[in-house]
Protein backbone atom coordinates (compact mmCIF):
# COMPACT_ATOMS: atom_id res chain seq x y z
CA UNK A 1 0.00 0.00 0.00
CA UNK A 2 1.40 3.43 -0.38
CA UNK A 3 -0.33 6.94 -0.39
CA UNK A 4 0.64 8.92 -4.20
CA UNK A 5 2.30 12.74 -3.40
CA UNK A 6 -0.73 14.91 -1.89
CA UNK A 7 -3.28 15.73 -4.80
CA UNK A 8 -2.51 19.72 -5.94
CA UNK A 9 -6.12 20.92 -6.07
CA UNK A 10 -6.14 24.71 -7.02
CA UNK A 11 -7.06 25.55 -3.50
CA UNK A 12 -3.62 24.07 -2.57
CA UNK A 13 -2.13 26.53 -4.82
CA UNK A 14 -3.34 29.34 -3.17
CA UNK A 15 -2.14 28.25 0.49
CA UNK A 16 -5.75 28.33 1.45
CA UNK A 17 -6.04 24.48 2.39
CA UNK A 18 -4.51 20.80 1.21
CA UNK A 19 -5.98 18.51 -0.06
CA UNK A 20 -4.68 14.93 0.05
CA UNK A 21 -6.18 11.78 -1.83
CA UNK A 22 -5.04 8.55 -0.01
CA UNK A 23 -4.49 5.95 -2.70
CA UNK A 24 -4.38 2.22 -1.53
CA UNK A 25 -2.69 -0.58 -3.20
CA UNK A 26 -3.34 -4.02 -2.62
CA UNK A 27 0.05 -5.61 -3.39
CA UNK A 28 0.73 -4.05 0.45
CA UNK A 29 -2.68 -5.30 2.21
CA UNK A 30 -0.56 -8.17 4.17
CA UNK A 31 1.25 -5.72 6.43
CA UNK A 32 -1.36 -3.33 6.13
CA UNK A 33 -4.37 -5.76 7.65
CA UNK A 34 -1.65 -6.84 10.20
CA UNK A 35 -1.09 -3.06 11.35
CA UNK A 36 -5.25 -1.94 10.83
CA UNK A 37 -5.93 -5.74 13.36
CA UNK A 38 -3.62 -4.29 15.61
CA UNK A 39 -4.80 -0.98 16.08
CA UNK A 40 -8.00 -2.61 16.83
CA UNK A 41 -7.32 -4.84 19.49
CA UNK A 42 -8.71 -2.32 21.97
CA UNK A 43 -11.77 -0.77 19.83
CA UNK A 44 -15.36 -2.31 20.48
CA UNK A 45 -16.03 -5.69 19.35
CA UNK A 46 -18.54 -4.17 16.77
CA UNK A 47 -15.65 -1.78 15.39
CA UNK A 48 -13.69 -5.01 14.49
CA UNK A 49 -16.82 -7.05 13.49
CA UNK A 50 -17.63 -4.26 10.25
CA UNK A 51 -13.53 -3.92 9.89
CA UNK A 52 -13.33 -7.93 9.37
CA UNK A 53 -16.50 -7.79 7.11
CA UNK A 54 -14.71 -5.44 4.95
CA UNK A 55 -12.18 -7.30 4.75
CA UNK A 56 -13.52 -10.24 3.63
CA UNK A 57 -15.53 -9.09 1.04
CA UNK A 58 -12.89 -7.01 -0.59
CA UNK A 59 -11.02 -10.07 -1.06
CA UNK A 60 -8.43 -8.21 0.90
CA UNK A 61 -7.77 -11.15 3.20
CA UNK A 62 -7.17 -13.49 0.37
CA UNK B 1 -34.53 18.26 6.93
CA UNK B 2 -38.41 19.22 5.96
CA UNK B 3 -40.88 16.77 6.09
CA UNK B 4 -41.65 15.44 3.04
CA UNK B 5 -45.55 15.05 1.64
CA UNK B 6 -46.51 11.50 0.05
CA UNK B 7 -49.13 11.50 -2.11
CA UNK B 8 -51.28 8.66 -2.56
CA UNK B 9 -53.03 7.35 -5.32
CA UNK B 10 -55.66 4.74 -6.03
CA UNK B 11 -56.64 2.20 -9.06
CA UNK B 12 -59.58 1.45 -11.08
CA UNK B 13 -63.05 0.14 -9.29
CA UNK B 14 -62.42 1.31 -6.41
CA UNK B 15 -61.75 4.34 -3.88
CA UNK B 16 -58.68 2.88 -2.46
CA UNK B 17 -59.43 1.83 1.11
CA UNK B 18 -55.51 1.46 1.19
CA UNK B 19 -54.97 5.02 1.84
CA UNK B 20 -57.06 5.09 4.45
CA UNK B 21 -54.76 2.57 6.34
CA UNK B 22 -51.42 3.27 5.26
CA UNK B 23 -51.70 6.77 7.33
CA UNK B 24 -50.40 5.94 10.72
CA UNK B 25 -47.23 4.31 8.99
CA UNK B 26 -46.49 7.15 7.42
CA UNK B 27 -46.75 9.90 10.04
CA UNK B 28 -44.60 6.86 12.33
CA UNK B 29 -42.13 7.97 10.28
CA UNK B 30 -42.37 11.90 9.87
CA UNK B 31 -43.87 11.43 6.63
CA UNK B 32 -47.47 13.98 5.53
CA UNK B 33 -49.86 11.72 3.74
CA UNK B 34 -52.20 13.50 0.99
CA UNK B 35 -54.60 11.25 -0.52
CA UNK B 36 -55.89 12.38 -4.04
CA UNK B 37 -59.56 10.54 -4.80
CA UNK B 38 -60.42 10.57 -8.25
CA UNK B 39 -63.68 8.86 -7.97
CA UNK B 40 -64.46 5.71 -9.00
CA UNK B 41 -62.99 4.56 -12.34
CA UNK B 42 -64.45 1.81 -14.04
CA UNK B 43 -62.92 -0.78 -16.58
CA UNK B 44 -64.70 0.45 -19.43
CA UNK B 45 -63.29 3.95 -18.72
CA UNK B 46 -60.09 2.67 -18.50
CA UNK B 47 -60.42 1.14 -22.54
CA UNK B 48 -61.59 5.01 -23.32
CA UNK B 49 -58.92 6.88 -24.39
CA UNK B 50 -60.00 10.09 -23.85
CA UNK B 51 -61.59 9.20 -20.16
CA UNK B 52 -57.93 8.33 -19.15
CA UNK B 53 -56.68 12.05 -20.59
CA UNK B 54 -59.26 13.43 -18.91
CA UNK B 55 -57.57 12.01 -15.19
CA UNK B 56 -54.32 12.98 -16.39
CA UNK B 57 -55.18 16.45 -16.66
CA UNK B 58 -56.89 16.05 -13.38
CA UNK B 59 -53.55 14.89 -11.04
CA UNK B 60 -51.49 16.96 -13.36
CA UNK B 61 -54.04 19.92 -11.62
CA UNK B 62 -53.74 18.57 -8.70
CA UNK B 63 -49.97 18.06 -8.13
CA UNK B 64 -49.11 21.03 -9.23
CA UNK B 65 -51.63 22.72 -6.97
CA UNK B 66 -50.94 20.95 -3.82
CA UNK B 67 -46.95 21.75 -5.00
CA UNK B 68 -47.81 25.64 -5.13
CA UNK B 69 -49.60 25.49 -2.06
CA UNK B 70 -46.58 23.74 0.03
CA UNK B 71 -43.88 25.05 -1.50
CA UNK B 72 -42.76 21.52 -2.17
CA UNK B 73 -40.40 21.27 -5.08
CA UNK B 74 -41.09 17.05 -5.26
CA UNK B 75 -43.30 15.52 -3.62
CA UNK B 76 -43.63 11.32 -2.69
CA UNK B 77 -45.46 9.23 -4.20
CA UNK B 78 -47.41 5.75 -3.69
CA UNK B 79 -49.43 4.38 -6.36
CA UNK B 80 -51.72 1.65 -7.46
CA UNK B 81 -52.39 -0.24 -10.54
CA UNK B 82 -53.98 2.48 -12.45
CA UNK B 83 -52.77 5.04 -10.60
CA UNK B 84 -49.36 4.06 -11.40
CA UNK B 85 -50.28 4.75 -14.74
CA UNK B 86 -51.19 7.95 -14.28
CA UNK B 87 -48.35 9.15 -12.21
CA UNK B 88 -45.82 8.48 -14.91
CA UNK B 89 -47.80 9.59 -17.75
CA UNK B 90 -48.02 13.23 -15.57
CA UNK B 91 -44.26 12.85 -14.79
CA UNK B 92 -43.33 12.47 -18.68
CA UNK B 93 -45.86 15.00 -20.12
CA UNK B 94 -44.62 17.93 -17.67
CA UNK B 95 -41.15 17.21 -18.85
CA UNK B 96 -39.53 17.77 -15.65
CA UNK B 97 -41.55 20.66 -14.17
CA UNK B 98 -43.29 18.36 -11.98
CA UNK B 99 -40.52 16.10 -10.28
CA UNK B 100 -41.35 13.15 -7.29
CA UNK B 101 -38.76 12.12 -4.69
CA UNK B 102 -39.00 8.52 -3.89
CA UNK B 103 -41.93 6.66 -5.71
CA UNK B 104 -43.67 3.48 -4.88
CA UNK B 105 -45.04 1.23 -7.46
CA UNK B 106 -47.78 -1.35 -6.50
CA UNK B 107 -49.35 -3.32 -9.02
CA UNK B 108 -47.89 -1.30 -11.76
CA UNK B 109 -49.48 -1.34 -15.35
CA UNK B 110 -46.58 0.56 -16.39
CA UNK B 111 -44.90 -0.39 -19.51
CA UNK B 112 -42.06 -2.45 -18.67
CA UNK B 113 -39.37 -0.67 -20.63
CA UNK B 114 -40.02 2.77 -19.20
CA UNK B 115 -37.11 4.56 -19.75
CA UNK B 116 -35.60 4.71 -16.00
CA UNK B 117 -32.41 5.61 -16.71
CA UNK B 118 -33.24 8.51 -18.18
CA UNK B 119 -35.93 9.29 -15.93
CA UNK B 120 -34.15 8.41 -12.42
CA UNK B 121 -30.34 8.72 -13.53
CA UNK B 122 -30.04 11.44 -16.08
CA UNK B 123 -33.08 13.87 -15.63
CA UNK B 124 -33.71 13.08 -11.91
CA UNK B 125 -37.51 13.07 -12.34
CA UNK B 126 -37.72 10.44 -9.71
CA UNK B 127 -35.05 10.23 -7.03
CA UNK B 128 -35.87 6.59 -6.00
CA UNK B 129 -38.41 3.92 -6.75
CA UNK B 130 -39.86 0.59 -5.19
CA UNK B 131 -41.46 -1.51 -7.82
CA UNK B 132 -43.43 -3.68 -5.31
CA UNK B 133 -44.63 -6.85 -7.73
CA UNK B 134 -46.65 -9.85 -7.68
CA UNK B 135 -46.01 -12.63 -9.72
CA UNK B 136 -49.62 -13.72 -9.91
CA UNK B 137 -51.24 -10.60 -10.69
CA UNK B 138 -53.15 -10.89 -14.02
CA UNK B 139 -54.71 -7.97 -13.97
CA UNK B 140 -51.62 -6.00 -15.32
CA UNK B 141 -50.90 -8.69 -17.16
CA UNK B 142 -54.92 -7.87 -19.31
CA UNK B 143 -53.38 -4.48 -19.15
CA UNK B 144 -50.35 -5.50 -21.14
CA UNK B 145 -52.75 -7.52 -23.61
CA UNK B 146 -55.05 -4.84 -24.07
CA UNK B 147 -51.94 -2.28 -24.52
CA UNK B 148 -50.69 -4.75 -27.15
CA UNK B 149 -54.05 -5.67 -28.68
CA UNK B 150 -56.16 -2.53 -28.67
CA UNK B 151 -54.07 -0.36 -31.68
CA UNK B 152 -54.39 3.56 -31.55
CA UNK B 153 -57.05 3.10 -28.63
CA UNK B 154 -54.58 1.56 -26.51
CA UNK B 155 -52.83 2.72 -23.14
CA UNK B 156 -49.00 2.61 -22.86
CA UNK B 157 -49.35 -0.25 -20.24
CA UNK B 158 -47.33 -3.06 -19.26
CA UNK B 159 -47.37 -5.99 -16.75
CA UNK B 160 -44.33 -4.53 -14.72
CA UNK B 161 -46.37 -4.67 -11.40
CA UNK B 162 -46.04 -8.89 -12.09
CA UNK B 163 -42.60 -9.21 -14.31
CA UNK B 164 -40.74 -5.91 -12.73
CA UNK B 165 -39.12 -3.45 -15.49
CA UNK B 166 -36.72 -4.67 -18.04
CA UNK B 167 -35.08 -0.81 -17.63
CA UNK B 168 -33.53 -1.48 -14.30
CA UNK B 169 -30.78 0.86 -13.07
CA UNK B 170 -29.66 1.78 -9.89
CA UNK B 171 -32.10 3.47 -7.84
CA UNK B 172 -35.08 1.19 -8.75
CA UNK B 173 -35.45 -1.47 -6.38
CA UNK B 174 -37.80 -4.53 -6.79
CA UNK B 175 -39.62 -6.22 -4.71
CA UNK B 176 -41.74 -9.41 -5.29
CA UNK B 177 -44.25 -11.19 -3.58
CA UNK B 178 -46.62 -14.70 -4.38
CA UNK B 179 -49.83 -13.20 -4.99
CA UNK B 180 -52.53 -11.30 -6.50
CA UNK B 181 -53.35 -8.05 -8.08
CA UNK B 182 -54.69 -6.64 -4.65
CA UNK B 183 -52.33 -9.02 -2.21
CA UNK B 184 -49.59 -6.45 -3.30
CA UNK B 185 -51.50 -3.80 -1.04
CA UNK B 186 -50.47 -6.00 1.85
CA UNK B 187 -50.87 -3.76 5.40
CA UNK B 188 -47.21 -5.82 6.41
CA UNK B 189 -45.44 -3.63 3.41
CA UNK B 190 -46.40 -0.03 4.88
CA UNK B 191 -44.02 0.54 6.95
CA UNK B 192 -41.43 -0.48 5.01
CA UNK B 193 -42.65 1.87 2.01
CA UNK B 194 -42.74 4.62 4.64
CA UNK B 195 -39.02 3.71 5.68
CA UNK B 196 -38.03 3.83 2.04
CA UNK B 197 -39.78 7.08 1.47
CA UNK B 198 -38.26 8.33 4.38
CA UNK B 199 -34.82 7.90 3.39
CA UNK B 200 -32.23 9.38 4.06
CA UNK B 201 -34.09 10.28 7.11
CA UNK B 202 -32.98 6.78 8.95
CA UNK B 203 -35.32 4.22 11.37
CA UNK B 204 -34.47 3.88 14.50
CA UNK B 205 -32.90 0.13 14.21
CA UNK B 206 -30.66 1.54 11.51
CA UNK B 207 -29.87 4.43 13.45
CA UNK B 208 -28.93 3.50 16.83
CA UNK B 209 -26.36 1.01 14.83
CA UNK B 210 -25.17 3.78 12.60
CA UNK B 211 -24.94 5.94 15.39
CA UNK B 212 -22.72 3.58 17.66
CA UNK B 213 -20.24 2.95 14.73
CA UNK B 214 -20.09 6.73 14.11
CA UNK B 215 -19.30 7.20 17.70
CA UNK B 216 -16.48 4.26 17.95
CA UNK B 217 -15.25 5.53 14.64
CA UNK B 218 -14.58 8.97 16.23
CA UNK B 219 -13.57 7.86 19.71
CA UNK B 220 -10.75 5.67 17.74
CA UNK B 221 -9.60 8.23 15.92
CA UNK B 222 -9.19 11.02 18.21
CA UNK B 223 -7.19 8.49 20.56
CA UNK B 224 -5.19 7.73 17.31
CA UNK B 225 -4.75 11.34 15.77
CA UNK B 226 -3.86 12.16 19.69
CA UNK B 227 -6.25 15.20 20.43
CA UNK B 228 -8.90 15.84 22.94
CA UNK B 229 -11.98 13.76 21.91
CA UNK B 230 -14.20 16.76 22.68
CA UNK B 231 -12.50 18.40 19.25
CA UNK B 232 -13.51 15.64 16.79
CA UNK B 233 -16.71 15.28 15.53
CA UNK B 234 -18.12 13.06 13.12
CA UNK B 235 -21.11 12.91 10.58
CA UNK B 236 -22.49 11.28 7.21
CA UNK B 237 -23.24 12.71 4.44
CA UNK B 238 -25.68 11.17 1.62
CA UNK B 239 -26.54 11.86 -1.76
CA UNK B 240 -30.14 13.96 -1.35
CA UNK B 241 -31.58 16.34 -4.92
CA UNK B 242 -28.18 16.55 -6.34
CA UNK B 243 -26.10 17.64 -3.14
CA UNK B 244 -24.73 16.05 -0.42
CA UNK B 245 -26.45 16.19 2.63
CA UNK B 246 -25.88 14.61 6.36
CA UNK B 247 -27.94 12.41 7.53
CA UNK B 248 -30.36 13.84 10.54
CA UNK B 249 -29.24 12.08 13.96
CA UNK B 250 -26.17 10.11 12.33
CA UNK B 251 -23.43 12.13 13.57
CA UNK B 252 -21.69 12.19 17.25
CA UNK B 253 -20.52 15.46 18.60
CA UNK B 254 -21.86 17.70 16.25
CA UNK B 255 -23.54 20.53 18.47
CA UNK B 256 -22.97 23.73 15.92
CA UNK B 257 -26.69 23.01 14.61
CA UNK B 258 -26.61 25.83 11.20
CA UNK B 259 -23.89 22.63 9.75
CA UNK B 260 -26.85 20.04 10.26
CA UNK B 261 -28.74 21.78 6.77
CA UNK B 262 -25.05 22.41 5.37
CA UNK B 263 -25.33 21.31 1.28
CA UNK B 264 -22.01 20.31 -0.70
CA UNK B 265 -21.62 20.21 -4.27
CA UNK B 266 -20.82 16.37 -5.69
CA UNK B 267 -17.36 16.80 -6.37
CA UNK B 268 -16.65 20.00 -4.22
CA UNK B 269 -13.97 19.43 -1.29
CA UNK B 270 -12.47 16.22 0.64
CA UNK B 271 -16.16 14.87 1.11
CA UNK B 272 -17.39 15.16 -2.81
CA UNK B 273 -14.01 14.11 -3.92
CA UNK B 274 -14.57 10.83 -1.95
CA UNK B 275 -18.05 10.18 -2.69
CA UNK B 276 -17.24 10.55 -6.55
CA UNK B 277 -13.88 8.88 -6.57
CA UNK B 278 -14.43 6.29 -3.92
CA UNK B 279 -11.38 7.00 -1.53
CA UNK B 280 -10.33 8.25 1.21
CA UNK B 281 -9.59 12.36 1.12
CA UNK B 282 -7.96 14.31 3.94
CA UNK B 283 -8.19 18.06 4.02
CA UNK B 284 -6.73 20.82 5.84
CA UNK B 285 -7.12 24.18 6.12
CA UNK B 286 -3.86 26.73 6.12
CA UNK B 287 -5.57 30.23 5.61
CA UNK B 288 -8.00 32.41 7.52
CA UNK B 289 -11.51 30.53 5.96
CA UNK B 290 -11.93 28.04 3.32
CA UNK B 291 -12.34 28.61 -0.33
CA UNK B 292 -15.53 28.60 -2.32
CA UNK B 293 -14.20 25.87 -4.41
CA UNK B 294 -14.30 23.87 -0.85
CA UNK B 295 -17.14 25.08 -0.06
CA UNK B 296 -19.20 28.06 -1.76
CA UNK B 297 -20.24 31.15 0.51
CA UNK B 298 -23.66 30.55 1.35
CA UNK B 299 -22.83 27.22 2.88
CA UNK B 300 -19.22 28.54 4.20
CA UNK B 301 -21.12 30.40 6.13
CA UNK B 302 -23.36 27.56 8.38
CA UNK B 303 -19.88 26.17 9.24
CA UNK B 304 -18.90 25.78 12.38
CA UNK B 305 -15.50 28.50 12.66
CA UNK B 306 -13.24 26.55 14.34
CA UNK B 307 -13.48 23.98 12.06
CA UNK B 308 -9.60 22.79 10.81
CA UNK B 309 -9.48 19.58 9.33
CA UNK B 310 -11.88 16.91 8.06
CA UNK B 311 -10.34 13.35 6.98
CA UNK B 312 -13.66 12.03 4.82
CA UNK B 313 -14.07 7.87 3.78
CA UNK B 314 -16.43 7.04 1.23
CA UNK B 315 -18.99 4.35 2.26
CA UNK B 316 -19.25 1.73 -0.69
CA UNK B 317 -18.36 -1.83 -1.13
CA UNK B 318 -14.20 -1.67 -0.86
CA UNK B 319 -13.26 -3.66 -3.64
CA UNK B 320 -9.29 -4.24 -4.83
CA UNK B 321 -9.55 -3.67 -9.39
CA UNK B 322 -6.19 -3.60 -10.73
CA UNK B 323 -4.42 -3.68 -7.75
CA UNK B 324 -6.07 -0.50 -6.12
CA UNK B 325 -8.36 -0.96 -2.91
CA UNK B 326 -11.34 1.58 -3.97
CA UNK B 327 -14.99 1.67 -2.42
CA UNK B 328 -17.77 0.78 -5.33
CA UNK B 329 -21.40 1.65 -5.16
CA UNK B 330 -20.81 4.63 -2.82
CA UNK B 331 -23.56 5.51 -1.13
CA UNK B 332 -22.65 8.08 1.15
CA UNK B 333 -19.14 9.91 3.08
CA UNK B 334 -18.25 9.48 7.03
CA UNK B 335 -16.60 12.48 7.91
CA UNK B 336 -14.38 12.62 10.65
CA UNK B 337 -13.22 16.19 11.33
CA UNK B 338 -11.69 18.47 14.15
CA UNK B 339 -11.95 22.00 15.49
CA UNK B 340 -8.81 24.40 16.60
CA UNK B 341 -5.92 22.47 15.46
CA UNK B 342 -4.94 20.22 13.11
CA UNK B 343 -3.20 16.83 14.30
CA UNK B 344 0.71 16.29 13.40
CA UNK B 345 -0.23 12.77 11.70
CA UNK B 346 -2.34 14.76 9.95
CA UNK B 347 0.10 17.09 8.58
CA UNK B 348 2.32 14.18 7.36
CA UNK B 349 0.03 12.65 4.55
CA UNK B 350 2.96 9.88 3.53
CA UNK B 351 3.44 8.52 7.42
CA UNK B 352 2.59 4.86 7.53
CA UNK B 353 1.06 5.40 10.48
CA UNK B 354 -1.51 7.66 9.22
CA UNK B 355 -1.86 5.28 6.25
CA UNK B 356 -2.88 2.42 8.75
CA UNK B 357 -5.14 4.56 10.51
CA UNK B 358 -7.00 6.16 7.61
CA UNK B 359 -7.41 2.29 6.33
CA UNK B 360 -8.76 0.88 9.59
CA UNK B 361 -11.77 3.61 10.23
CA UNK B 362 -12.51 3.37 5.91
CA UNK B 363 -13.00 -0.54 6.58
CA UNK B 364 -14.90 0.13 10.23
CA UNK B 365 -17.24 1.73 7.84
CA UNK B 366 -18.55 -1.57 6.18
CA UNK B 367 -21.73 -2.33 8.65
CA UNK B 368 -22.55 1.47 7.88
CA UNK B 369 -22.82 0.64 4.64
CA UNK B 370 -24.69 -1.98 5.40
CA UNK B 371 -27.46 0.03 7.06
CA UNK B 372 -27.75 2.93 4.74
CA UNK B 373 -28.05 0.14 1.70
CA UNK B 374 -31.28 -1.69 3.44
CA UNK B 375 -32.76 1.58 4.43
CA UNK B 376 -32.55 3.27 1.30
CA UNK B 377 -34.58 0.38 0.22
CA UNK B 378 -36.90 0.10 2.72
CA UNK B 379 -35.95 -2.68 4.35
CA UNK B 380 -35.16 -3.09 8.52
CA UNK B 381 -31.95 -4.06 10.00
CA UNK B 382 -31.33 -8.14 10.17
CA UNK B 383 -30.68 -9.61 12.98
CA UNK B 384 -26.92 -10.72 13.21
Amino acid sequence: MTIDLPATHPAAMEHHEEIVQFVFRSTASPGLLQHARALLGAAPKELAESFEQAVRSSGLAS
Amino acid sequence: MPHKIVVTLHGIRTRGQWQKQITPYLARHGLIPYHLDYGFFGLVSFLVPWARASRVQWLRSELRDLMDRTGARRVSLIAHSFGTWLALEVLEAENGNIRFDRVVLTGSIVRRDFPWGATLLRKRWIQALRNERATGDWVVRAADLFSRLAGPIAARAGASGALGFTTACPGVHERSIDGGHSEVLNIANYDKWARFIAYPRLPDDHLRRVRMLVQQIRALAASQLGVDVDLVRANIFVPNANALRMIPGAWDNMTWAPEHDIELELDHGSTGRAFTDGTPFSIRRLGATWTAGVLPGPEQAKLNPRLQWVLSLPIGRIVTRDELTVARDVVGVLNVDGLDTVPPLLQTPGDPTLKTLVFTLWASTEKIRESLALADTGEPLHDD
